[in-house]
């Protein structure tokens, strides 16, 4: 690259067009560097907007749990799948000790 | 500028500190939601997608870079994906105010004024003056833009390149003869180390 460069340079030292294109890209740069303390004028009330639309979300959140959990039907699916829960737990424990009980009278009687 | 007492007090949710820091900083996010967007109602939306992440992201903030600078990257964060939902990025491929040979709007010799930049990044393809705005507005580097616009840094450096090439060419005009291309063709990224 600074060989590249090395050449670019001995170019650039005895070639007036392209020594005054490398001034232009420098004057481009320059001009958008300097954007940055330009501010461009936002609209009247984006404040005000900004902070509606950060609370309007931030409230989302739990309002949508509540939300969810005043619904009738929301409550009657929940119910529903904890009762189904429920019931498996209990056909398990009952499975469960049968085999279990199973096994101990199969060691007493041998 | 924002000072890190403010910041404590964001991070605590002492009431009225966010207010107080949107109030202070918003011209400055707006300007590069603008800048990087091009249109100033889809910047507004920006705007206030970026400052929803910076409300969620304060207690996060360790202060290792200055907050303007986090901020900034958030911004942009924002506004790339602004872009992308829109589908915007992909490089219109004829540009008639580009294809044809535009008129110099600054004399040789003198400085562009900041309207005429202004223009001149307003023709550019979205991509290119996304990528112009973040390294050359904002000072960005090539791999903080490329992962913020989900590109190689490569096709971030090629972007540059041809932005820098054709707002000079919009700024003051295209020569009429065509000599040394393969010289200018380097300038373009040249300048960028040899500042001068």
């Amino acid at each position: 690259m600074a060989e590249f460069d090395g050449e670019l340079e001995v170019h650039l030292a005895t070639c007036p067009e392209c020594s005054g294109e490398l001034a232009r890209y420098r004057e481009v740069l320059m001009a958008v560097g300097s954007l940055r303390d330009v501010p461009v004028e936002p609209p009247p009330g984006l404040p005000h907007r900004i902070m509606a639309h950060v609370h309007g979300h931030e409230a989302l959140w739990p309002d949508r749990i509540l939300g969810l959990a005043r619904d009738r039907r929301v409550r009657v699916a929940a119910a529903s799948v904890g009762g189904a829960l429920v019931g498996a737990a209990a056909i398990g424990i009952i499975w469960w000790r049968a085999s279990h009980r199973d096994v101990a009278r199969d060691r007493l009687t041998a | 500028m924002v000072d890190r007492e403010l910041i404590e007090r964001c991070r605590r949710q002492e009431p009225g500190a966010f207010d107080e820091l949107v109030e202070r900083t918003h011209r400055q996010v707006y300007t590069l939601a603008v800048r990087l967007v091009g249109d100033r109602y889809e910047a507004e939306d920006v705007a206030q997608d970026a400052y929803l992440r910076v409300h969620r992201s304060l207690r996060g903030f360790r202060g290792d870079a200055r907050f303007e600078t986090w901020m900034y990257r958030i911004v942009a964060n924002a506004a790339m994906n602004h872009l992308r939902s829109r589908r915007r990025f992909g490089e219109p491929s004829a540009e008639p105010e580009l294809l044809a040979r535009p008129e110099p709007q600054a004399d040789p010799g003198d400085s562009p004024s900041h309207d005429e930049v202004q223009d001149a990044l307003s023709i550019l393809p979205v991509g290119q003056r996304a990528v112009v705005v973040l390294k050359d507005v904002y000072g960005f580097t090539c791999e903080e833009i490329g992962g913020q616009m989900g590109v190689s840094t490569g096709a971030v450096k090629l972007r540059l390149h041809r932005a820098r090439r054709r707002l000079k060419d919009h700024l003051y005009g295209v020569a009429a003869e065509e000599r040394h291309e393969g010289v200018k063709e380097r300038l373009a990224s040249y300048v960028e180390d040899h500042r001068g």
